[in-house]
């Protein structure tokens, strides 16, 4: 995957998924595709944690998924996922987080549409 | 020369993330891939590796409860994306620290850094290539491999070597026991006692079992003992 060649989306971090893949476009596109086929499953389980209200529940969904979403170059909602992963230590339940997760759901929401662009454009 | 490894980590695109790296290095290959510590621990109590590449927060049982289990520790990297564990690391002697999510280059640090470690321990295997020892014992010298030893046992002016089958006892002590079997299998552990160090199935305080048989473990050697099987006091 020469990055000359390919390029991945702008809202993407390029540079991080360079240094991950860097010429091994299948291995990209591999974990595209695994990450675009169990996201939805993965949103629904940490859905069903934050209305379950236990902290701890909703911080491992969260903590599970944060550095794979850097494997697809959302290194900035890894960031947010490691915020809420430590707001759950303080939080008394997850109601209290709620600002932080909705954004963070909305966010990934509307990034997988580009991933799935992406994973196009690398099957290519 | 190849390094075997296995991955333990329940996430599973995180794990083949590992496997596709150690693919594209080539020096290293997957024995296996687990999901949790407990099914990773039955493997290990089976085979034998060189690295584990292992992560800390898992259900059941963390990435240190599994070291916590192991008897012989092979090269450790942790995969984690905390950095918290740091001191835990530490703790455990680990020969890597890989924060997820992690570049190809710093894998291939990482991997660098088991080579490493793995080449000077082997530096010091290889100053006893020595696999076997004659005793003298009822009246005939009888050849015994090292791996059939399970321990040495000081009685009075003899000593008494135990393997699985049988025991031998001939006129030594345990200093002329410790100096001819000058090996990094075996580790005095007390003053009246030498063992095999791959035999132990367990240690507890300062007990440690080897087949049916328990086994004190000096206060003083305790530290020394536990750093020969990596562990940490």
């Amino acid at each position: 995957m020469n990055p000359e060649v390919f390029v991945f989306n702008s809202k993407l971090d390029g540079d991080f998924l360079r240094s991950i893949y860097e010429d091994d476009k299948e291995h990209a596109e591999m974990v595209f595709e695994k990450f675009l086929k169990t996201i939805r499953v993965q949103m629904n389980e940490i859905e069903e944690s934050y209305t379950g209200g236990d902290t701890e529940i909703f911080r491992r969904q969260i903590h599970k998924l944060k550095p794979v979403l850097s494997f697809v170059g959302l290194t900035g909602l890894t960031n947010k996922a490691a915020i809420i992963e430590d707001k759950c230590k303080e939080a008394a339940a997850t109601n209290y987080l709620k600002d932080l997760y909705i954004g963070f759901k909305n966010e990934l929401t509307e990034m997988i549409p580009v991933i799935e662009d992406d994973l196009i454009k690398l099957k290519a | 020369m190849k390094l075997t490894s296995i991955i333990v980590d329940d996430e599973p695109i995180s794990r083949s993330f590992l496997e596709r790296y150690c693919e594209k290095i080539g020096s290293v290959t997957v024995a296996g891939s687990f999901p949790d510590s407990e099914t990773a621990l039955q493997f290990l109590q089976k085979n034998e590796i060189d690295v584990l590449f292992l992560d800390v927060e898992m259900p059941g049982d963390s990435g240190f409860q599994l070291l916590d289990k192991l008897v012989v520790m092979p090269k450790v990297i942790l995969t984690t994306s905390k950095t918290e564990y740091a001191y835990d690391a530490f703790q455990y002697n680990v020969t890597d620290y890989l924060k997820k999510p992690f570049s190809y280059v710093r894998f291939q640090e990482s991997v660098s850094k088991a080579f490493e470690s793995l080449d000077d321990k082997k530096d010091a295997v290889k100053v006893d290539k020595k696999e076997d020892v004659f005793i003298k014992s009822d009246g005939k010298l009888t050849r015994l491999n090292y791996e059939d030893i399970l321990y040495i046992e000081s009685v009075g002016d003899y000593v008494k070597y135990c393997t699985p089958d049988k025991k031998y006892i001939t006129h030594s002590t345990l200093k002329a026991v410790e100096e001819k079997m000058n090996n990094q299998q075996f580790m005095k552990v007390h003053r009246s006692f030498i063992v095999n160090l791959r035999k132990i199935s367990n240690i507890q305080e300062y007990t440690l079992l080897i087949g049916s048989s328990l086994i004190p473990i000096s206060k003083l050697l305790k530290t020394e003992v536990m750093g020969r099987l990596n562990l940490a006091v």
